[in-house]
């Protein structure tokens, strides 16, 4: 059987070698925000790259400073979001990773996830004249029909945006492989993660970082359901005893993409970050439904970040007990302030379940706002505070 | 008779504390950090050895805490400062349930629970605003002594407020104010109420600071400048120990002793220090 990381490999030179002949060959290339329904472009023939998954590609290669400075030679303020910093700055860089992104056709933004990209697509479609499609997902509803409703009369206005664009119509029966390949994949990449409710940790942290690329660019795809179908396979393999209790730790919110390990360094031997939420956002929620467009509807509207704060305090708090988490360290990321909003509540949450947290202020992507040694204080002394005195 | 030693590596000064198998405060000592953090340290306990008469062989462990704490090659034991101020400040008084530490790059205020075990913390943002270091350049700017700052704002007759604990901001804010012929009393008053006001942002974090004694401790706890904005802002008393410097290292002295004394783990009152000993020497 293949592993998984035989598969990995392929979805990687896959999803830039189709960027690149695509380009080659004239076919249209759409970007796309994280969750977008992707579903919907590949029934149509679209070829779909992520620029914020290109920008954590960019702060992995170790270039963020110079890109971030590059973009500032466009007048960008050095304090916006870093994913759009380093993608602006990819543009003006020598021999960015990948030889950059191939020109897009068409550009399409959500807002379930993040209000900056919708500006940052809107900056580009008008520098470089490219139409530009804007889906809104207005979140929590008290009124769900007609929420779904709402989204639903959008994606077919998507769709004849696309099919005036290139031509294009839509494949129903692509469409309804699409929507059930990525409800299926979703819940083994969930799957991935629950074997981590157990001692000791079967799959560490950063193998979990590791395996996010497929869900996120390749959603959908059969290459994305196999790897994690392998991924799930050899994570669920037993492993020894945790003879040391070893104190189990959640990371919440981003990781820090420069870092070679995308997390700081404790120094605490007997801490273990075994969680990062934010790997879990990927596990979207598709219902059971015939209706492909409800399902999507349904599925992207109920993003982490398009919840209310109040329904994430509760899914993180949710979390903490599943996996036995004891302590939590909640990453203030300076980029994303829908992530910021959900961290004080969620720390009065933890404290009343007598969860000690820290907070750590830092950057996604944007090394200048790191401090490593004030950091390291911080994750040594909520570990130091775990332990009986 | 055995001796344990704490050593609170700080970014100003190394400060070091010995205490005996009875967990008595025996001695303490502080020297400036010089650019060697170990050798500094080395320095400072090589001064208690001296003082004291005490053979090395007589001192059964050492812990570092602070800021430089990974530096001090010659100690057992590594503990953080959070730990090390809970231990310290609930062995002075058992009734207290949150200490504010000012040091030189950083502010934390630490909740405790009646057992002197860290419930929760919270510390400054990442950059020196509203710490030791903020005090120290913006006091060179108005060419004042960092020690005389405390009694000066305590003739302050106006309440003058900075917009910013930026130690950068605040220094040309500062600069606008003397050119607008502020007295300097008031400018440090608003300086202390600036400091307070940040770590007034932190104690509002900590839920579980809203009841028992605050500590103040660490080297700024000796301005007393600050104690009565704190005191005012927080409106509630502040307690100050004496030696409020040296809580810190008295806590990884007591952590040292924990672990490597002679005996079980000795909580409730016979774990107190003997602050009674307030003409305690201390080395310059």
């Amino acid at each position: 059987m293949e592993s998984s990381r035989s598969i990995g490999v392929k979805v990687f030179a896959e999803y830039y070698h189709a960027a690149a002949e695509a380009h080659q060959e004239g076919k249209p290339i759409a970007y796309i925000t994280a969750f977008t329904p992707v579903e919907i472009l590949r029934a149509m023939g679209l070829v779909c790259l992520y620029p914020e998954s290109y920008a954590v590609v960019c702060a992995a290669s170790g270039r963020s400073t110079e890109m971030i400075q590059a973009s500032g030679m466009e007048a960008f303020a050095q304090d916006l979001c870093s994913y759009s910093l380093l993608s602006f700055g990819a543009e003006r860089c020598d021999r960015p990773p990948f030889h950059g992104l191939p020109p897009p056709d068409l550009l399409i933004a959500t807002n379930n996830q993040c209000g900056t990209t919708m500006l940052w697509f809107r900056l580009w479609a008008q520098k470089k004249n490219i139409p530009l499609f804007i889906i809104d997902y207005p979140g929590a509803a008290h009124d769900q029909p007609a929420l779904t409703r709402y989204i639903r009369r959008q994606y077919e206005a998507l769709i004849e945006f696309i099919q005036a664009h290139t031509g294009n119509p839509l494949n129903p029966a692509i469409l309804g492989e699409q929507v059930e390949r990525s409800k299926q994949t979703c819940m083994l990449w969930q799957s991935v993660h629950e074997v981590n409710q157990a001692r000791p940790v079967r799959v560490e942290v950063q193998r979990l970082i590791d395996a996010l690329f497929p869900i996120v660019v390749a959603r959908g795809t059969r290459q994305a359901y196999e790897y994690y179908e392998a991924l799930l396979r050899e994570c669920s393999q037993p492993v020894g005893q945790d003879k040391n209790h070893t104190i189990r730790l959640l990371w919440h919110g981003y990781p820090m993409w420069f870092l070679p390990k995308k997390f700081p360094r404790c120094g605490d031997t007997q801490c273990q970050i075994v969680l990062n939420d934010y790997t879990l956002w990927w596990s979207l929620r598709y219902p059971d439904t015939a209706d492909d467009m409800e399902a999507l509807a349904v599925a992207y509207s109920d993003t982490y970040l398009n919840r209310t704060v109040p329904r994430r305090v509760e899914e993180v708090a949710g979390l903490v007990a599943a996996y036995s988490i004891e302590g939590v360290i909640c990453h203030a990321n300076r980029s994303c302030r829908r992530a910021l909003a959900d961290i004080s509540p969620l720390r009065q949450r933890l404290h009343q379940s007598s969860i000690p947290s820290v907070v750590i202020e830092a950057d996604m992507a944007n090394p200048q706002f790191h401090s490593a040694e004030q950091i390291q204080l911080r994750m040594e002394s909520l570990c130091d505070a775990l332990r009986v005195l | 008779m055995n001796y344990f030693v704490g050593i609170d590596a700080g970014s100003s000064y190394i400060k070091a504390a010995l205490v005996n198998d009875a967990e008595a405060m025996v001695f303490q000592n502080v020297v400036p950090r010089g650019g060697d953090i170990d050798a500094s340290c080395r320095a400072c306990f090589d001064g208690i050895l001296h003082r004291q008469g005490i053979a090395r062989n007589q001192i059964r462990g050492i812990t570092a805490t602070g800021y430089g704490r990974k530096q001090v090659a010659f100690c057992e034991d590594v503990i953080t400062e959070i730990t090390a101020l809970a231990v310290g400040a609930h062995a002075l008084d058992e009734t207290i349930r949150c200490v504010i530490d000012i040091g030189g790059q950083d502010s934390k205020v630490i909740a405790i629970d009646s057992s002197g075990k860290v419930v929760d913390f919270a510390m400054n943002h990442k950059c020196s605003a509203g710490t030791g270091k903020f005090l120290e350049v913006t006091s060179a700017s108005l060419g004042v002594p960092v020690e005389q700052l405390g009694p000066l704002s305590q003739t302050s007759d106006t309440a003058l407020r900075l917009s910013s604990t930026c130690t950068v901001f605040a220094e040309s804010e500062i600069i606008s104010c003397i050119a607008r012929g502020e007295k300097t009393e008031n400018i440090i008053r608003a300086l202390h109420r600036a400091i307070a006001g940040q770590v007034r942002g932190l104690w509002a974090q900590l839920h579980s600071c809203s009841a028992g004694t605050i500590a103040f401790v660490g080297g700024l706890a000796s301005n007393i400048g600050i104690v009565d904005e704190l005191s005012d802002m927080l409106q509630r008393r502040v307690f100050v120990p004496p030696y409020p410097q040296f809580v810190g290292a008295r806590g990884a002295a007591l952590l040292s002793q924990r672990t490597h004394g002679n005996g079980a783990h000795v909580t409730g009152n016979t774990a107190r220090l003997c602050v009674s000993a307030v003409n305690l020497p201390t080395q310059e």
